[in-house]
């Protein structure tokens, strides 16, 4: 290896644009926001994330952005092989319409969602008049401080808008692309043969999907859901028009601004712990994903060595 | 030729959803006295439903100044939740007049040292230029037949008003539904008149849709069909009763009785003496109370200070029995206290 064979600068100087630009772009508004949480004292902050208000939020945006992660992993991995493998009219404009959910700002799809699903909307009058419903599960284990006999009461809902369902619609809405384009690739890559060997061997359709394919596209589809997990997470605009008005659907960034809202000394620091919270909530999700991935991929470097 | 049909397609949704997002947009005035020719600007803030009655008032009111004195006056006013409004006047916004929902949020101003703690005694009536009321909106025909209070706390009736977490003018819709039960109890002699209030507000609000803001609770009502009553100020719900457009679609209910909805505005002394607009603040703050200021906003569906014009709307304004705030709370610090603040009253009503 020459010096010369480096395209940019040595690494003194890459490391240190590095290490500057993470410092006052990420680091340091981070940093400001535990040092206003700070004033608070260890009771409070407790107080605060534990109460159920800010419990019972952040339940809900955990298990609404995974609900919708999980069901975009299905359909994304399922879109992603439609368009990797076949070729049929309009394959293109499919694929473009994909890309949709990245570029639009997020306050066209909650009004495009809001019109839909309302009770005026096109879908949501008339899945209420065929009598939709649909049951969602909520936690209620440690109510009132103790521990109940069924920790999981089950809610009817008669309704998408103003209910989980169209929170859950909204982030795999913002999340499909996530999912789609990280697998799509893959698939892309894939070499047959291997499909085909296997088919030789005597290999029935599904087990070629398991053993073969699936090993394969573990990694990617991981990724993916991490990345459409963490847009759920962190889904504000398409979500406010549907959340927030019941308590029952009532996302983590939204308890942030009412706490701020609410104007009265103190509050302010509140918002900051439920920020706290949310970022070490994201920040472990993420770290176990990743933590998960680099095993999926090491059992699949083994695999493919051995 | 499919392909055309489709991108067509395609390019008329992406239109569609681009002009949604128009909408969205706010024509927010910059509330600045910049230098324009001799015509002095006055910045108003005021709470969610006034645009209509400023759109009226603030003209007549330029009209009325020239004539007066002779000189030009620009009036422009910015609409908002009442408490975020206060909070950014107090932080800084540079407004001339306050016009808010709550007068605790015209002291949130004073507090930040911006007029004097008695602003109130400045202006007639406590500084309460018109009250209103809480009344109700339900579709019409009345599916759910709800002809009062009592109705609202029924289970199958979905009630949808604004969040009192967030904004002033619910606080007063809020409050009225506790005092109402509290007042109730207290007629049928119970002794624990507070139980009672507390646990008839609780039914209303355990799972009310509530919206951040005033319009758009009323909005959701009327666009998205959404809740069976929409409970809210008097004048923002003769507004929409009397709306040609949805007039066929509602009918409004007046119930027994209600609290008295009293909204104050003052002048904001360090930012109008700063901008050079004091005498033109106070001459508008003043004009609230004269009888053409009185007339207008009787005629947007307000209560007005004044009797005699009060007299001439009676007709609008049906009589219903009302009552204060100060004869059933004690003081508004104490009532966000008790009632909004992080795990009071209100929090523990809504179901989790």
């Amino acid at each position: 290896m020459s010096r010369r064979a480096r395209v940019l600068p040595g690494l003194s100087l890459s490391l240190g644009v590095t290490v500057l630009y993470l410092s006052l772009v990420v680091l340091l508004p981070l940093s400001a926001l535990f040092l206003k949480t700070a004033e608070l004292g260890w009771e409070r902050f407790f107080g605060v994330i534990t109460s159920g208000w800010v419990t019972a939020a952040v339940r809900f945006t955990l298990g609404a952005s995974l609900v919708a992660a999980l069901l975009n992993v299905v359909v994304g991995l399922l879109i992603a092989w439609v368009l990797g493998r076949y070729t049929f009219p309009f394959a293109r404009v499919i694929d473009a319409v994909i890309d949709l959910p990245f570029a639009l700002p997020t306050a066209v799809a909650g009004i495009a969602l809001s019109t839909l699903y309302a009770e005026s909307g096109l879908l949501g009058g008339w899945l209420s008049g065929l009598g939709f419903r649909y049951p969602w599960p909520s936690w209620r284990g440690f109510a009132h401080g103790g521990w109940r006999e069924s920790p999981i009461e089950w809610t009817v809902y008669d309704r998408i808008s103003l209910a989980p369902l169209g929170v859950v619609i909204a982030m795999a809405f913002v999340g499909l692309p996530f999912v789609v384009r990280t697998v799509q690739p893959v698939i892309e890559d894939l070499s047959r043969d291997v499909e085909e060997a296997a088919a030789t061997l005597g290999a029935g359709r599904f087990q070629i999907f398991r053993a073969v394919v699936l090993p394969e596209l573990a990694p990617a589809l991981l990724t993916g859901f991490a990345l459409a997990l963490a847009r759920g997470l962190g889904e504000y605009g398409s979500v406010i028009f549907i959340s927030g008005n019941r308590p029952d659907t009532e996302i983590a960034s939204q308890v942030i601004i009412k706490m701020i809202e609410v104007n009265e000394t103190g509050t302010y620091a509140d918002a900051t712990a439920v920020a706290v919270l949310l970022l070490a909530a994201s920040f472990a999700l993420l770290l176990a994903i990743n933590l998960l991935q680099r095993a999926a991929a090491r059992v699949h470097a083994g695999r493919a060595a051995g | 030729m499919k392909t055309a049909l489709l991108r067509s397609a395609l390019a008329l949704g992406a239109l569609l959803l681009a002009v949604a997002g128009c909408e969205e947009k706010t024509t927010a005035a910059a509330p600045d006295a910049s230098a324009e020719g001799r015509v002095a600007k006055l910045s108003v803030a005021s709470y969610d439903p006034t645009r209509e009655l400023y759109q009226e008032l603030n003209p007549a009111f330029e009209r009325w100044y020239k004539q007066k004195t002779g000189r030009d006056v620009d009036v422009e006013t910015d609409h908002g939740p009442s408490g975020k409004q206060a909070r950014d006047i107090a932080a800084g916004k540079e407004t001339d007049v306050a016009a808010l929902s709550v007068d605790f949020d015209i002291d949130t101003i004073a507090k930040a040292g911006l007029l004097p703690a008695t602003w109130r005694e400045r202006l007639p009536n406590g500084s309460v230029p018109y009250t209103s009321a809480v009344i109700f909106l339900v579709r019409k025909g009345n599916p759910k037949q709800v002809k009062g209070w009592e109705d609202l706390a029924r289970p199958e009736v979905v009630a949808l008003c604004p969040d009192p977490k967030t904004g002033g003018g619910a606080r007063w819709i809020y409050l009225s539904t506790w005092a109402h039960a509290a007042r109730k109890a207290k007629a049928e002699g119970r002794t624990d008149a507070e139980a009672a209030a507390r646990e008839f507000t609780a039914k209303v609000y355990d799972d009310a849709i509530l919206d951040p803001a005033m319009r758009g609770s009323s909005t959701r009502f009327i666009v998205q069909h959404t809740g069976d009553v929409l409970f809210g100020w008097e004048n923002e719900i003769l507004q929409i009763a009397a709306d040609p457009a949805t007039a066929d679609q509602f009918e409004v209910v007046v119930p027994s009785d209600s609290i008295t909805i009293e909204v104050p505005l003052a002048v904001v002394d360090k930012v109008a003496e700063r901008h050079g607009v004091k005498d033109v603040a106070e001459a508008y703050v003043q004009f609230h109370f004269s009888d053409e200021g009185q007339e207008l906003i009787a005629k947007r569906y307000n209560r007005p200070y004044s009797e005699a014009i009060a007299k001439k709307h009676a007709e609008r304004l049906k009589p219903l029995s009302l009552f204060r705030f100060k004869d059933e709370f004690s003081d508004w610090p104490t009532v966000m206290n008790v009632h909004f603040s992080q795990g009071a009253e209100l929090d523990k009503m809504r179901k989790k």
